[in-house]
């Protein structure tokens, strides 16, 4: 398999004819990116193009962060079969799924325009049909204006509100595979929540959810709040330890009815514990699992929480170079309000926030 | 709630003196009067100071009080308990407690 | 500006000899130099950076600092580099403050995520300890309810076993339980120690006390487990100086107790050995140091520096929890003493246990006018000739017997002496003997005001007419006691009465307790703290009287009345509490008592109602 990380700079650089171009743009470089992804239709019409939007993004060549606006559109670009994937669309208010032929086994990138309710659902749903630990992806944004997500996603030449793309690859030529890693750890008791409704968290253990939270971190400033110093491990009914809890970031607090909002959907009886970071030796010791996922001739993408962005600030790099170090696998990513992936094979993929999602696509060795 | 005890402790060694009884019984006793009643106290302190705390609880620790300190002289005090039982209102109850401890 | 060959080669040699890392690796880190100081596009930040984040070395960043500084001053002072010093300078200043930029920056983020970890923890061990501290309270009830239900349990299976219908395997299993429960009512009571103390809860009751009388005590109360160990001999020894002293007797006593117990557990044959001592420190304050030898199985140097902690328990088929000693060093700490001990493996354990006390400065020893006989037959009685010689310099006149005939004929002849203390030491035989002599003796005036003492008595027999039995010998403030004098002792010294006495709280037994003794000495007072427990005792044994605390937690005043009539309809049961309202009293009434009595008592009454019962008995 042929494929190549590009920016806007480099798109000149691709010298074999993909079939694919997946790419991330900044929310307000929407009419660059689609000038670009014009002209690399026109150069090769017969490839899928088709993209999300980001805060920022991620690239294999220094700078590796856009941190001052370096790289406002990345590609990916990859010549795969033409029969061993399929583009579908799923919109917000889409009762349908997608369409798959069932004699083959498919694994799915999939890019979501925002944090929009009922996605975990979706999600859900999509791995009953496609198999265990099967999904990979990012959400693109959750930053709401003017009652409208400003995120989109980008396919046939038009952009998208409150959509979810799922590129669907056949397992049996191709391989991909991936894993979601954070850098937190559980403490402090267990706590009840008591009264929830969608991402909002009212009451935990019979008390006023923010008092709480409060009483364990110290007040939260909107700083604390803006870069998620604070997330969350959130224990669903199923898992059976906090190992097996997925991370949830704060979104934001309402001091009236002294609420929570989190990127989660909670229900009553979840469990919650704060998280706080491991220190530096176990994020080395953790990241190591990358390795694992090295491969010949593959493409990575990455999906890291806007979180960690915010919260590790310059030491992000670091994560990023050791990664590259480790996979020495081309990849493009961007900065996500969600990340989609499987913290823990037990539990599958699902949602999660303050990680770091790895997915490596590749050709099947013969 | 150290004035309580003492105030008790001296009257309870007067009121057992009247009865003739020993110097070392009486020591004994009061030694056992005195944890008795601090462990009545601080039961009572707790109860206070817990929200879970049943009107029910309150009243038997009330009530064991009461009979402690009847049986150790301190009868104004017992029957100023006895009255507390009384009283309805919770405000007033807390008060009076508040103010023994 | 380009690095010459030999100076790019000379830092490759360099890196390699800092920081111990291939050629290969070298040569791109001078790449990415060179690469620097053209100013292009390069990773050598980048690199230098990752670096010292990703190896936790702290002395990899000075080391960076350092080899970078060479590398600069090497070109520096090369002719070659002469036209570009002001570059190089640039080029160093630059690269140094965005190493030292990048240090700051990431040592700034440690600090502020470890800052709200470290919020996080506190509130957490915060939680944690008020958690802790709730249970502890927790286990405290759930061991003080445990105690009152094993007390049933274990009363229950009393009668079963004074029954003695069981046989074999049953009967076996039997005694295994009644051990069992005598073991979990031992451990129980030790938890509620631990949780007292732990808690603040003991309290420390200074009272005055006779050092040499405590001191056998404590020998007593392990005589039953030294009956079970015949291979050991106790050993006292003491300096008879009989020193009324100021202290937490009780405490004192625990520790002693716990100390002797388990040298008794841990020896088979030999020797178990207390001895006490006292320094005086000043004319108050003396420093007594009790120790317990034995002859034991001794301690392992490993498992010494444990032997105080809780759960410790170092030979794990000898019996209980071994929370004994850590109890004991707790309230050592609790009396401002020392416990410690030594030990040699194979050959035995030597504990000390070590406290100031202050001396009672209210007493003086005065037996001036005592008549003490004492009969002393064939025994080897330890420092009994100090102890007479002691009583005889403080006034006392004393008669020493050595032959039984002349002893009891004296005892027998008509004399205006009357003595105060007759001590016996003799055999089993002996003893049996005097008791039924003892028994004449107190219908004579002469002895209607003496004190008849049997010492030494090894507890293998039981005396009904001696005064006081000591194991070991009488403490000397024995002799100092007077007769106490009865008022009423017509009817109620031939009728014995049995009182059974319930409430929860002690201090209202106890007070009730001194009533009844008062105005009835020989009556007996037992004693339960709960229904559960009354129940159990009331099963066990017959009472003519029951005085029935009505607000109890668990089974209050009216379940146990019920219980107790199921059993045992004939004794009289009074109501006992401190609410006599009339509907109270009705309600008493109604539900079968026989009578209320009040808090705060009424001795008149309390008379009343058990002389009820008395007369009834009698007349029975």
């Amino acid at each position: 398999m042929k494929r190549i990380a590009v920016t806007s700079q480099t798109i000149d650089q691709i010298d074999f004819i993909p079939t694919v171009i997946i790419g991330y743009y900044h929310s307000e470089r929407r009419k660059e990116f689609a000038h670009q992804c014009a002209l690399l239709q026109e150069r090769f019409p017969e490839a899928e193009i088709f993209g999300c939007s980001s805060e920022s993004n991620l690239y294999n060549d220094p700078p590796h962060l856009d941190t001052k606006g370096a790289h406002p559109c990345v590609f990916s670009c990859m010549d795969i079969d033409r029969n061993a994937f399929s583009l579908q669309r799923i919109a917000a208010d889409d009762e349908g799924t997608i369409t798959i032929d069932s004699q083959r086994k498919w694994r799915a990138i999939l890019l979501a325009s925002s944090y929009y309710p009922g996605i975990e659902k979706r999600l859900k749903k999509l791995q009953d049909l496609l198999g265990h630990n099967s999904l990979y992806g990012g959400i693109a944004s959750a930053i709401i204006e003017e009652e409208k997500s400003i995120g989109d996603v980008y396919c046939h030449g038009q952009f998208w509100n409150d959509t979810m793309l799922v590129w669907l690859i056949d397992q049996e030529r191709y391989e991909l595979r991936g894993v979601t890693s954070h850098y937190f750890q559980p403490v402090g008791f267990e706590m009840e929540i008591t009264a929830a409704e969608g991402a909002t968290i009212y009451e935990i253990e019979n008390r006023p959810a923010l008092e709480v939270v409060e009483e364990i971190a110290g007040p939260l400033s909107a700083e604390s709040i803006a870069t998620f110093e604070h997330p969350f491990f959130l224990k669903e009914d199923g898992a059976q330890h906090f190992d097996e809890a997925s991370l949830c970031s704060l979104r934001s607090v309402n001091r009236e009815d002294n609420s929570i909002n989190v990127f989660r959907e909670v229900a009553v009886r979840n469990t919650l514990k704060m998280g706080i970071s491991i220190d530096r030796k176990s994020v080395r010791k953790q990241m190591s699992v990358f390795k694992k996922y090295r491969r010949r001739n593959a493409m990575a993408f990455l999906f890291i929480c806007i979180g960690i962005k915010e919260n590790l600030g310059k030491m992000e790099i670091y994560y990023l170079m050791y990664l590259k170090q480790n996979l020495k696998i081309p990849f493009v990513g961007f900065h996500t309000y969600g990340e989609i992936g499987p913290v823990n094979s037990r539990l599958g993929s699902a949602l999660h926030n303050q990680t770091i999602s790895l997915a490596v696509l590749s050709e099947r060795e013969e | 709630m150290k004035s309580v005890i003492h105030e008790t402790r001296d009257i309870a060694k007067k009121y057992l003196a009247e009865f003739g009884f020993e110097k070392d019984q009486i020591d004994h006793m009061i030694a056992t009067g005195q944890r008795d009643l601090e462990a009545l106290l601080t039961t009572l302190d707790a109860q206070v100071k817990s929200e879970m705390t049943s009107a029910e609880d309150l009243d038997a620790t009330l009530h064991a009080l009461k009979g402690l300190l009847f049986q150790m002289g301190n009868h104004p005090l017992a029957e100023q308990i006895d009255a507390l039982r009384d009283d309805q209102d919770p405000k007033v109850q807390l008060r009076m407690i508040n103010g023994l401890l | 500006m380009v690095l010459r060959t030999e100076d790019a080669q000379q830092f490759v040699k360099w890196i390699q000899e800092d920081f111990g890392i291939s050629t290969h690796r070298a040569k791109e880190i001078v790449n990415q130099l060179q690469c620097y100081l053209e100013e292009e596009e390069t990773l050598l930040l980048y690199d230098l950076t990752y670096a010292i984040y990703s190896r936790s070395e702290t002395s990899l960043a000075p080391k960076i600092v350092h080899t970078v500084l060479k590398f600069f001053t090497h070109l520096y002072g090369q002719e070659y580099y002469q036209p570009f010093r002001d570059e190089l300078i640039k080029h160093y200043t630059n690269l140094q403050e965005k190493l030292f930029m990048q240090m700051l920056e990431h040592a700034r983020q440690i600090e502020d995520r470890s800052d709200s970890a470290r919020k996080i923890l506190l509130h957490t061990s915060k939680r944690l300890s008020e958690t802790l501290d709730t249970q502890e309270l927790m286990i405290a009830n759930i061991s003080h309810e445990m105690r009152t239900v094993l007390n049933a349990i274990y009363g229950y299976l009393s009668i079963v076993q004074e029954r003695g219908e069981l046989r074999g395997e049953e009967k076996s299993y039997l005694d295994k339980a009644s051990s069992a429960t005598t073991n979990l009512k031992a451990l129980v009571s030790d938890i509620l120690n631990i949780t007292k103390i732990n808690s603040g809860q003991i309290e420390i009751v200074n009272e005055s006390f006779w050092l040499d009388k405590m001191v056998l005590e404590c020998a007593d109360q392990i005589a039953m487990d030294l009956e079970k160990k015949s291979a050991i001999d106790l050993d006292i020894e003491i300096d008879f100086l009989p020193t009324k002293l100021y202290g937490d007797q009780n405490h004192i006593m625990e520790i002693i107790v716990n100390l002797l117990s388990n040298a008794v557990k841990y020896t088979d044959k030999g020797f178990v050995r207390l001895s006490v001592h006292h320094t005086p420190i000043s004319e108050k304050l003396i420093e007594v140091t009790f120790r317990v030898e034995d002859s034991g199985i001794g301690i392992h140097p490993d498992q010494i520096e444990h032997i105080f902690s809780p759960y410790s328990r170092f030979k794990k088929e000898r019996q209980g929890l071994g929370l004994g000693l850590h109890i004991s060093r707790q309230l050592a700490k609790k009396l401002d003493g020392k416990l410690r001990v030594e030990s040699t493996p194979g050959e035995g354990s030597r504990f000390e246990f070590v406290l100031k006390l202050r001396v009672d400065k209210h007493h003086s020893i005065d037996l001036t006018g005592k008549h003490i006989y004492f009969y002393i037959e064939n025994k080897e009685a330890k420092n009994m000739l100090e102890k007479i010689s002691f009583l005889q310099t403080h006034g006392a006149n004393v008669t020493v017997f050595r032959n039984e005939a002349r002893f009891i004929n004296h005892l027998l002849t008509p004399s205006d002496i009357r003595p105060d203390f007759i001590t016996i030491i003799t055999d089993k035989k002996g003893y049996a003997k005097f008791d039924a002599l003892i028994y004449y003796l107190k219908t004579l005036a002469t002895y209607q005001q003496a004190i008849f003492i049997a010492e030494m008595n090894q507890g293998d027999i039981s005396l009904s007419y001696f005064d006081r039995i000591f194991e070991y010998q009488a403490p000397l403030s024995t002799y100092m006691l007077t007769r106490k004098k009865y008022t009423d002792q017509s009817t109620q010294v031939k009728k014995r009465i049995a009182i059974l006495a319930v409430d929860d709280t002690e201090t209202n037994l106890e007070i009730l307790r001194m009533f009844i003794l008062k105005a009835f000495p020989n009556a007996t007072v037992d004693m339960a703290t709960g229904g559960y427990e009354a129940v159990g005792m009331f099963k066990i044994k017959s009472y003519d009287v029951v005085f029935l605390d009505l607000k109890m937690p668990g089974m209050d005043g009216f379940k146990v009345l019920e219980k107790l009539k199921q059993i045992n309809d004939s004794p009289h049961i009074y109501a006992f509490t401190a609410d006599v309202y009339k509907s109270n009293f009705d309600k008493v009434l109604h539900a079968g008592f026989d009578g209320l009595l009040e808090k705060p008592l009424q001795p008149g009454m309390l008379e009343k109602m058990i002389k009820k019962a008395l007369d009834e008995k009698r007349d029975s």
